[in-house]
């Protein structure tokens, strides 16, 4: 039991990333509110960065930013930068999907005056188009 | 007003100042419709139903959460050199990126030289949701009722009545710094942590502000929707046609003929700079584009 627990603390940003995660689909599932629907699947983006920056991380060494010019960057003194830039990427992308879901959830709301999908559902099976 | 009521009060602000309809009998009302078919079920039903949905899905997030906390134990330590993902790759990025790019970011260097047909996309993606935004949000005759154009009337005299000294001086003194900081974020993105997106985001955090505090109107005056329009498009065709070229003579074996100056020096790193300005001023204009689409429909 103390092996496991001592795994888990040295997975601390890994255990924390499914938390959120979870935190994040529970959200999305159970929320009848669109709108926190969305903020759920932004958790759910936000765990995942988590954890790829943190399986870029190494131990004692820094960010990926030369500042001394006269020698070979060396592999030894710089955390690993692929994570990171993908990070980059997936960060702009969740900001574009969410104005758009964003977007949506201001139409639904214009045509239904709620965001409560179980209220749209009912509505829509009374037949109100 | 007693504590309960101020606890229901905040719920409400936290569900949104607009009115919801809790039932479909206030959504028929408000559409001002009568029902064209009688109704198959009520909402009581419906919620029952989304009961055994719950259970269902209460069990998927327990199982969930156990699969993956079992799955990151037995991933490679935290902070360990050997793990598989410090392997040949990154090292390459990081012996030879200086001199293979010319930038001191390697990050930078990294998602803009080696990977930036990937960037590319990644900007396409940003350029794609502010055109869907606008068609999903953008006001026009046959979208806006008299009650919509009334608020937004009455939103821009209160903009304009409202006189706030402290907010206005607070705002003229942070904008030079939002805009100087933003540009500083741009242009050092090959030197020092930043680059075009970020910077992008402080500039339009900066015109977001500006906005805000003296109305919409003087925001028109110098950048209204057609030059928005054109700083989208045309800094999306200028890194295309970077891209293109980096990516030609690349593919067929031919020296880049980009001159990549001494690194650490402003003007150097070949085409990293003029995307990060590029990439900038078009994360800029889609951030401000989010901002008033969202609060009034038009730019």
């Amino acid at each position: 039991m103390s092996d496991f627990l001592s795994i888990l603390w040295t997975q601390r940003y890994m255990v924390t990333a499914v938390i959120l995660f979870c935190i994040g689909t529970f959200s999305l599932i159970f929320n009848p509110n669109l709108i926190k629907k969305l903020i759920g699947f932004d958790l759910m983006d936000g765990a995942i960065y988590m954890m790829l920056t943190s399986a870029g991380y190494i131990e004692g060494r820094i960010a990926p930013i030369v500042t001394d010019f006269s020698a070979t960057p060396s592999v030894e003194t710089y955390i690993n930068p692929v994570p990171t830039g993908l990070v980059l990427t997936g960060i702009v992308v969740s900001v574009s999907v969410t104005a758009f879901a964003l977007a949506l959830v201001v139409r639904i709301y214009k045509k239904y005056h709620t965001v409560y999908l179980d209220v749209i559902m009912a509505s829509m099976k009374k037949g109100v188009d | 007003m007693s504590t309960s009521n101020r606890f229901k009060a905040f719920f409400d602000w936290v569900d949104g100042e607009e009115w919801c309809a809790k039932t479909p009998d206030e959504v028929i009302a408000r559409q001002k419709k009568a029902p064209v078919r009688r109704p198959t079920y009520e909402l009581d039903s419906y919620r029952r139903f989304r009961r055994l949905n719950q259970a269902v899905g209460a069990l998927f997030c327990i199982t969930l959460a156990v699969v993956l906390t079992l799955v990151v134990v037995s991933f490679p330590p935290f902070g360990d050199p050997a793990n598989p993902a410090n392997n040949e790759v990154p090292a390459r990025y990081i012996e030879r990126g200086i001199e293979e790019t010319g930038s001191a970011n390697l990050v930078g260097g990294m998602i803009l030289s080696y990977r930036v047909f990937d960037t590319f996309g990644e900007s396409s993606v940003l350029f794609l949701a502010a055109t869907c935004v606008t068609m999903l949000l953008r006001r026009d005759r046959n979208n806006t009722t008299s009650r919509d154009l009334r608020e937004l009337r009455s939103d821009d005299r209160a903009d304009r009545k409202d006189k706030d000294i402290v907010l206005r001086t607070v705002v003229l003194l942070l904008l030079p710094v939002s805009v100087m900081v933003g540009f500083y974020v741009m242009l050092f993105g090959h030197l020092s942590p930043g680059g075009g997106f970020s910077g992008g985001s402080i500039l339009g955090g900066g015109l977001i502000l500006y906005s805000r505090t003296f109305g919409s109107g003087s925001v028109r005056k110098f950048f209204n929707e057609h030059l928005y329009h054109l700083v989208k498009v045309v800094c999306l065709m200028c890194y295309g046609l970077i891209l293109v070229y980096y990516v030609f003579t690349g593919s067929n074996g031919l020296d880049n003929h980009i001159w990549l100056g001494i690194p650490g020096n402003i003007i150097s790193s070949g085409i990293i700079m003029p995307i990060n300005v590029l990439v900038g001023f078009e994360v800029a204009c889609t951030i401000y584009a989010f901002y008033a689409l969202f609060s009034e429909g038009e730019m």
